[in-house]
């Protein structure tokens, strides 16, 4: 009698003998991750919603366009010599700063928009749904759960200057870059890319925990970007203080590049203007965030 | 002797110029506990405390030998909680939602899924777990978030009113998992409702709240009590046989209630406990006793005589 060969896609004969495979609910007694990983939680489930979306697809791929466009664009001025940086007394250094300058200003709109439409609405849209009924029932506090919405809000919005600084400084790398001064020209590009996004990341969130209207929500911090920017502009350019611009949103990280660069023009105790106007708008959106968060009502009734 | 699963003393909780719970105190022991009370009666404000969510104003709690005060994510982390509202995350599917809950609560990515997938075959949804819980029917929600409430294996399981807006069949069978989550899962229940059917179909311990104060904790048999006296007897015969035993009774002394039923009364005999008068009665009358037995109060009955 021959002996019987399981065919090759027979997991039974795969497994042990004797074992039983049940898929039936029963008790849990495999190990735990700690809740530090709670806002990566958070963070990954709303990203895989979001990815699901036509609209942050479409906002990816003008993303990735405008990635190629300014590659392609820079890659071809850095290739030609004397095209770029030649009024600069060092323009290996003026280059690195544009690709920096490039990363933030050229992924602007899109990471905005992203953050609008990833972030700006999603507290109001979790008050609005009961979804804080469903997190703080389990073991997820109010920190976990704020830093986790900020994660989601601004994540594709850093992605998107990330990959842009990456790609940047890898072309840099190939038009004369020393490799310890690309890297430190990517260090620098990093923090500022990722205080970019968290900014951000954090005013959205706190606009958004205002109210329980998602369209009110992302209208507001709309509101809130564009009017920073202009009002600072235009006072800095009336009052000719240019240290004015660095107050708004978008224009202190911008400040804070310009003044790695040295083309700042702040100079004695107005050069910290850019630092503290970081700060300034992260607590004031943190703060928001979290006196709302943690005084809402978790169970109705 | 069970273990206690919940220790409450003299809890008080006072919102502004409102308190919401009065000086309550209640050992709970482990198994099905039923929460009842009216509206406004402090139930929800008990729940908020057991959950760390509020802070008691005076008194000491513990939940499952932990204070909710000095940990209350460790004490959710035991805890399932399945709310009466919606409370789900827009445009999860049911497998994403409860592996959410699953992870939220500390399970591996893996695990996660592969629980999910169990709870939500266990609670009965079948292939619309791949849909999202937005476009569920009322049932199908309601076991969705009894599957995410045990996905993460809890100790101790809160249902807010889980049989709201379910058909009676639907309503049969999520009574029935509410029964096996305790005897086969080991896992304590404590079911908050309006419907005292629920309670006397899968509860066995009672705590009747009213006014933020406390005005039962006890089992549910010690609340329904031994009976009143009054004895409920169905007979068999023919179409006159009812009225000829309600005046045999009559003739010894007993008297005779209408319980509903054509064949069935309420007997109230003659003297406490006395049996043998209904025996004689039905005898005379020539009917046939089926069934003689101490009627208990309803829970219902017991509930408004509480109340009173």
């Amino acid at each position: 009698m021959s002996a019987m060969v399981p065919p090759p896609n027979d997991r039974s004969a795969a497994a042990p003998r004797g074992e039983v495979h049940s898929l039936s609910y029963s008790r849990y007694a495999g190990p735990r991750r700690p809740r530090s990983a709670v806002p990566w939680v958070v963070a990954r489930y709303a990203w895989r919603v979001q990815l699901r979306q036509r609209g942050v697809k479409v906002l990816l791929l003008l993303g990735g366009g405008v990635l190629a466009i300014s590659g392609a664009v820079l890659g071809f001025a850095w290739s030609v010599p004397g095209m770029t940086g030649g009024g600069e007394a060092d323009p290996v250094r003026a280059a690195e700063a544009q690709a920096i300058a490039s990363s933030l200003e050229a992924q602007f709109i899109p990471g905005f928009l992203l953050v609008l439409w990833c972030g700006a609405g999603a507290v109001a849209a979790d008050l609005n749904a009961g979804a804080f009924q469903f997190h703080f029932a389990r073991p997820v506090s109010a920190q976990g759960y704020l830093v986790g919405r900020v994660l989601s809000g601004a994540g594709l919005a850093f992605a998107l200057s990330f990959a842009t600084l990456a790609v940047l400084c890898a072309e840099r790398l190939a038009f004369g870059s020393t490799p310890l001064r690309m890297a430190l020209t990517f260090a620098v590009g990093a923090a500022l890319v990722t205080a970019r996004a968290t900014l951000l990341g954090v005013v959205a969130a706190g606009l958004s925990s205002l109210t329980r209207r998602k369209g009110l929500a992302q209208a507001m911090f709309a509101a809130v970007v564009f009017a920073s920017s202009f009002v600072t502009r235009i006072v800095a350019a009336a009052s000719d203080k240019p240290w004015v611009r660095a107050l708004g949103l978008s224009g202190c990280v911008d400040a804070r590049a310009a003044q790695w660069h040295g083309t700042a023009g702040l100079h004695g105790a107005l050069a910290a203007v850019p630092l503290l106007a970081c700060i300034g708008w992260g607590v004031v959106g943190a703060a928001l965030a979290w006196w709302r968060v943690s005084r809402a009502e978790v169970m109705r009734g | 002797m069970s273990a206690v699963l919940l220790r409450v003393r003299a809890l008080s909780r006072r919102y502004e110029g409102v308190t919401a719970l009065d000086d309550v105190t209640v050992t709970v022991p482990e198994g099905r506990v039923a929460l009842l009370g009216p509206n406004g009666a402090g139930k929800s404000t008990l729940l908020k405390c057991m959950l760390g969510l509020v802070r008691p104003t005076s008194g000491d709690i513990e939940v499952l030998g932990m204070d909710p005060r000095r940990d209350p994510l460790g004490v959710r982390a035991r805890i399932g909680y399945m709310p009466e509202d919606d409370a789900h995350l827009p445009d999860l599917t049911g497998v994403e939602l409860c592996a959410y809950s699953a992870e939220l609560a500390g399970l591996p990515p893996r695990e996660a899924i592969d629980r999910a997938h169990a709870a939500l075959f266990y609670a009965g949804v079948d292939d619309k777990r791949y849909l999202p819980v937005q476009g569920y029917s009322t049932g199908l929600r309601q076991r969705t978030k009894l599957a995410a409430a045990i996905v993460h294996d809890p100790d101790l399981l809160f249902l807010d009113e889980p049989t709201n807006g379910l058909d009676p069949a639907s309503r049969e069978e999520m009574l029935a998992l509410i029964a096996d989550v305790r005897v086969r899962r080991g896992c304590s229940v404590v079911l908050s409702t309006h419907l005292l059917a629920d309670v006397d179909r899968v509860c066995d311990h009672v705590v009747v709240l009213a006014g933020g104060r406390l005005l039962a904790d006890a089992p549910l048999a010690e609340l329904l009590g031994t009976g009143d006296g009054r004895f409920l007897v169905r007979v068999k015969g023919d179409a006159g046989a009812m009225p000829r035993f309600e005046r045999e009774l009559a003739a010894r002394g007993c008297t005779a209630a209408p319980s509903g039923a054509s064949l069935e009364c309420i007997v109230t005999p003659a003297g406490a406990g006395d049996t043998d008068a209904i025996w004689a009665a039905a005898a005379a009358a020539s009917v046939q006793v089926r069934h003689l037995a101490p009627r208990k109060a309803s829970l219902d009955e017991a509930f408004v005589k509480l109340l009173a």
